[in-house]
């Protein structure tokens, strides 16, 4: 059985059982989408005016103020810089409009946290009242508890719940909670697996010491036999195994694990007694409900989610199985904003409406609508292109660019016309997408392909 | 933290490879060296050595050490070559082959202050275009060969260039110079000029961006996010290398 026929059987599924796409697709049309049906009209198919005067005045200002203008993922220089907007004005929907004013359907989400639509009304509506009664206290209010019911009711496999800020939080946490339980040290990754930006995982160069990931140790996606190694070399001494749930490096497509991987991983684990650790930071919320776990079918000992949990309100949270819940009691946990109220209110609406209006299948109707479409306007212009890894957070790969240039090419002119593409990140669908931003993207698509010429 | 292995192969490997442009450039040096016809080589332990062949008014660096130089200067020790190269004193050379050649020493000694001129000038040289062009080029250089040299023998940035994808990377001033770098298999090999078919390619918009960030004073992010620096292509391999100049510049200043 093939990587391919596991996701098709796996999408299937979870349509059939959990996500019927008909009636998800009506449902959702209303009301998280109101919003964007109404402005798509704005949206022109081609805006040759389009310029980034403002955004690019505006960071040459903050150079002078904060390292690099602006750190981190969202630094301009992983787009193509001069091609994108650097700075947002306001977002509605699935739509957002930069500093200079430029309109985009937006396929990034904020690299993921918007999950529901920009400034959704439900969730700010929720969001309000809570911090309407005060937000940061010396308690965390009655909201932590009912957000602890809610997620552990959705999340299959999951007894306990924590809550943070950013999904580093929790990953380095339960990277410390699997040393708690098994009293062992190292942590296994898959290499250019991406988990946060603490020392030991960080994909920065810099104010590193060599003992920060003394105790890592590697293998490659989907090469169980290479865990399986690891694990003869240091099983006894093997305290986690911390993974995404497929595999979602930058700069290259995404890989679904093959079949039977999962199966072996938590074998393994099972039988070293190490922790599966998954960092459902990323893909959280947007392949199942319940978990990526349940979407790929394994039970892992303890889950990180960040992003979408809130759509764009601050807070992760990490799961996991009764066995381990003394231990994350012994692993000292806190920080000065974790307690507050607005960004529970907030994960609350957002989880509420990714349950009642079916939002995970919509990304995923979407999702497969712009492959297809990609597709069938790729053989036409002669750039073969696929999006690769699950349909609601997919990857662009076009054929023959081991160099990425003619990613760089066609997703900056896309952006130019409209459609906020990267050329280097996975894309994130949402549940305010619709089939009109859709239409409308490919027709971007098309006009880009048009202004490219000829491979 | 500076390791004093690492230094040593920046000075005999990327500082030194220098002299060839220098010689070009500056009329002074071209006085010191007219008619010289001459090796003189610089070696230390562990494999760290390199060469210059003057010859017609020119000078040819090559790495590595040669069987017949006029003069060879042996440094017991990495730190003592170091000294050397940056004027402490107490830097002692042992000068196994060569030793009677005192004019040829003495010359040479007034040849790397020509060196260190164009290397390190003052505000009031920067003030004149053409030198402050050629300033800008040396820079240049310095840093892409310096990749070399930091990303095979510096501990923290080898193992990142060895799991580099292989390629050819691009280091050019808009309507100026430019340099390459060829990564294969974990080893790095420096080129002055473009390359025919880079990977990626790193345009600078004019020398005095190249300036700001050869000498440290800008930051390659910000200058990418005011298009003040372009990367086009494979950036995964610029950003493997970037963990070399910043170590380049922590070493050189």
């Amino acid at each position: 059985m093939s990587a391919k026929s596991v996701k098709e059987k796996t999408t299937k599924s979870k349509s059939t059982t959990k996500t019927p796409v008909k009636k998800t697709a009506t449902k959702a049309t209303s009301p998280t989408r109101k919003s964007a049906k109404t402005k798509s009209s704005k949206v022109t198919a081609i805006n040759k005016s389009r310029t980034f005067k403002k955004s690019i005045d505006l960071f040459t200002r903050a150079t002078d103020l904060i390292p690099q203008g602006i750190y981190g993922h969202q630094n301009p220089a992983i787009t193509v810089p001069g091609s994108y907007p650097y700075y947002a004005a306001r977002g509605k929907g699935s739509h957002y409009w930069d500093v200079d004013g430029n309109e985009y359907i937006d396929y990034m989400c904020a690299y993921g946290p918007m999950v529901v639509g920009y400034a959704n009304d439900k969730v700010n509506a929720a969001a309000k009242k809570a911090i309407e009664t005060g937000d940061c206290f010396n308690h965390p209010s009655e909201y932590m508890f009912n957000l602890a019911k809610r997620v552990t009711s959705l999340v299959s496999s999951a007894d306990w719940v924590v809550f943070g800020k950013n999904g580093s939080d929790m990953t380095t946490w339960a990277t410390q909670v699997a040393r708690e339980h098994t009293q062992k040290r190292k942590i296994v990754m898959v290499r250019e697996a991406y988990h946060g930006s603490h020392a030991w995982c960080t994909p920065g160069h810099g104010g590193l010491l060599d003992e920060d990931r003394s105790h890592m140790l590697y293998f490659d996606w989907n090469r169980e036999d290479q865990l399986a190694d690891l694990f003869k070399q240091h099983g006894d001494d093997i305290a986690g195994v911390i993974m995404t749930p497929y595999h979602h490096p930058t700069f290259t497509g995404s890989v679904l694990p093959k079949p039977g991987f999962w199966k072996a991983v938590q074998s393994l684990c099972n039988e070293h007694e190490a922790l599966l650790i998954i960092d459902d930071v990323r893909a959280g919320w947007r392949l199942s409900i319940k978990g990526s776990h349940d979407y790929f079918d394994f039970t892992p000992d303890i889950v990180c989610f960040c992003k979408a949990i809130g759509n764009g309100y601050p807070i992760s949270a990490a799961v996991g199985r009764q066995d381990y819940k003394a231990a994350a009691g012994r692993v000292f946990l806190t920080g000065s904003f974790w307690f507050g109220s607005m960004c529970m209110a907030a994960a609350m609406a957002t989880l509420d409406i990714l349950e009642k209006e079916k939002g995970i299948g919509v990304m995923m109707k979407m999702g497969k609508m712009l492959n297809a479409g990609l597709q069938k306007l790729g053989e036409k212009y002669g750039y073969p292109m696929k999006l690769t890894g699950p349909a609601s957070i997919p990857y662009l790969v076009l054929e023959d660019d081991p160099n990425l240039r003619k990613s760089q090419n066609f997703c900056s002119q896309v952006t130019k016309r409209g459609s906020f593409f990267h050329p280097h990140h996975n894309w994130f669908l949402s549940a305010a997408h619709t089939k009109k931003d859709i239409d409308q993207t490919l027709n971007h698509c098309e006009d880009a392909l048009k202004a490219m010429g000829k491979p | 933290m500076v390791d004093q292995t690492v230094l040593a192969h920046l000075h005999v490997s990327t500082v030194l490879q220098n002299l060839e442009d220098v010689l070009n450039f500056d009329k002074k040096a071209m006085e010191i060296a007219r008619g010289w016809n001459h090796v003189i080589q610089f070696s230390c332990p562990g494999g760290i050595g390199a060469h210059i062949e003057f010859s017609n008014g020119k000078a040819r660096h090559i790495r590595g050490v040669t069987t017949l130089p006029t003069i060879a200067l042996w440094f017991p020790t990495a730190k003592q070559l170091n000294n050397m190269f940056l004027g402490k004193k107490f830097s002692l050379a042992i000068p196994w082959m060569g030793a009677w050649n005192i004019s040829l020493l003495k010359g040479f000694t007034e040849l790397s202050k020509r060196m260190e001129h164009c290397l390190k000038p003052s505000d009031v040289d920067l003030k004149n275009k053409q030198f402050f062009e050629f300033h800008v080029k040396c820079l240049l250089n310095t840093a892409v060969f310096g990749l070399k040299a930091i990303g095979e023998n510096d501990p923290k940035v080898r193992p990142i260039i060895q799991k580099s994808r292989n390629g050819i990377a691009e280091f050019r001033i808009k309507n100026g110079p430019a340099a390459h770098i060829v990564i294969k298999e974990g080893h790095l090999f420096p080129f002055k000029g473009s390359a025919t078919d880079p990977d990626v390619t790193l345009e600078l918009k004019n020398y005095k961006t190249a300036y700001g960030l050869f000498s440290g004073k800008l930051d390659a992010m910000a200058l990418m996010g005011t298009t003040d620096l372009r990367v086009e292509g494979y950036i995964p391999i610029i950003d493997n290398l970037n963990a070399a100049l910043d170590r380049l510049g922590i070493y050189l200043n």
